[in-house]
């Protein structure tokens, strides 16, 4: 488990993978973490981001602003797409993407911070989990990286 | 039909029956006096004896397959299978299905490790899960394919796969599904010709497998 105050003030904890070791951990990346060892072209990663969605009120719409954040940017493949309520606001995606050459599937998972009705203004924070693997490596590490990402917790100080 | 070559919209059209040409031209062995030769030089794919720069990594794919794949597709009726080359110099799909005179709208992609993704674009499977759109129980495969070509947006896809030049395709991985999610993929009955059964597939089980299927072609 790595446990780490993010830019927001709030402690992330991830359960990182054997072998794994955390290696940047300032500034709005709350944590970045990769294999110690790693023989293949691109080092498979795992990192921590807090980030706020402005105009966003409800979890649809931070879906949207989500997807069409990433087709005006990375664009790709949607491999997976789920949202949910329970245990608590979340947004699940996996995308198949191309980046300097490399092609890669990189699987999120978004713990989203709704804003209250009474607030000053409609905003989302999210925390969110984003590991990035090759494509050809996918198969064997996607059931760790999935549990990994999906394994974040968000605890206030 | 004629060949069409749009460089500024990156639009290459031919048939197969132009495309055997071509590789023949470049390999040379094409015949001046072929219409079909002088239907790509009309075109602009052959100038003055040489393949125009930019059907240069259509040809490059063709000479250098090492794996292909053919997508069967129901969807409100049968589509045309879209088959999949990938070579050492990258991805090739041709659209328009088998038929030797039919126009294929090329896509090409320049890295063979784009194979995974490409194939997860034609299949088209939906990214958001859902209720199985079919239960487990045996039926007959007429079934299926009868409820892919009736209105309602049930879909099958049956992905063909061949890992080396002049191998078979053989089918690796058959997949259905509705508009709303609920894929499922497909098992044949052993012993029961004609017979499948449908096992509920997660959509990153569909990528997972897709990526497992391209690792002899994506790792070089």
């Amino acid at each position: 488990m790595s446990d780490v105050k993010d830019s927001g003030g709030s402690h992330v904890d991830v359960d990182l993978p054997n072998g794994w070791d955390r290696t940047v951990h300032d500034g709005p990346v709350a944590l970045v973490a990769r294999p110690r060892r790693w023989l293949g072209d691109l080092t498979p990663t795992l990192s921590v981001t807090r980030s706020r969605t402005p105009d966003v009120a409800t979890l649809a719409a931070y879906c949207d602003a989500e997807l069409a954040g990433i087709v005006a940017t990375v664009g790709g493949h949607l491999v997976h797409l789920a949202t949910s309520h329970r245990p608590r606001p979340h947004l699940d995606l996996t995308l198949a993407i191309e980046l300097l050459g490399i092609d890669l599937t990189v699987t999120q998972h978004h713990l989203v911070d709704l804003p209250s009705p009474a607030g000053p203004e409609p905003a989302c924070v999210s925390v969110v989990a984003t590991a990035v693997v090759a494509d050809h490596d996918w198969p064997r590490l996607a059931p760790i990286l999935v549990a990994a990402v999906r394994s974040i917790r968000v605890a206030g100080t | 039909m004629s060949a069409l070559l749009d460089v500024e919209a990156g639009r290459v059209v031919a048939t197969r029956r132009q495309l055997d040409a071509l590789q023949s031209w470049v390999l040379g062995r094409g015949d001046p006096d072929d219409p079909v030769v002088g239907d790509l030089a009309s075109a602009g794919l052959i100038v003055r004896g040489v393949v125009h720069p930019a059907v240069n990594p259509v040809v490059a794919v063709l000479g250098s397959v090492v794996a292909r794949a053919a997508v069967r597709r129901w969807c409100g009726g049968r589509r045309p299978t879209v088959e999949v080359l990938a070579g050492a110099t990258g991805v090739l799909v041709l659209p328009g299905g088998h038929e030797v005179d039919a126009a294929q709208e090329l896509r090409w992609h320049p890295r063979p490790t784009a194979v995974a993704r490409v194939l997860a674009e034609v299949l088209g499977a939906p990214a958001h899960d859902g209720p199985p759109v079919f239960g487990p129980g045996r039926r007959p495969w007429a079934e299926l394919v009868a409820a892919a070509g009736a209105p309602g947006g049930v879909a099958l896809a049956d992905l063909r796969w061949s890992s080396r030049p002049g191998a078979p395709l053989t089918s690796v991985m058959v997949l259905a599904w509705a508009p709303d999610g609920g894929v499922v993929e497909v098992v044949p009955v052993d012993g029961r010709p004609g017979c499948v059964t449908c096992r509920p597939r997660a959509p990153l089980d569909v990528w997972t497998g897709l990526t497992t299927l391209c690792r002899q072609v994506t790792r070089g």
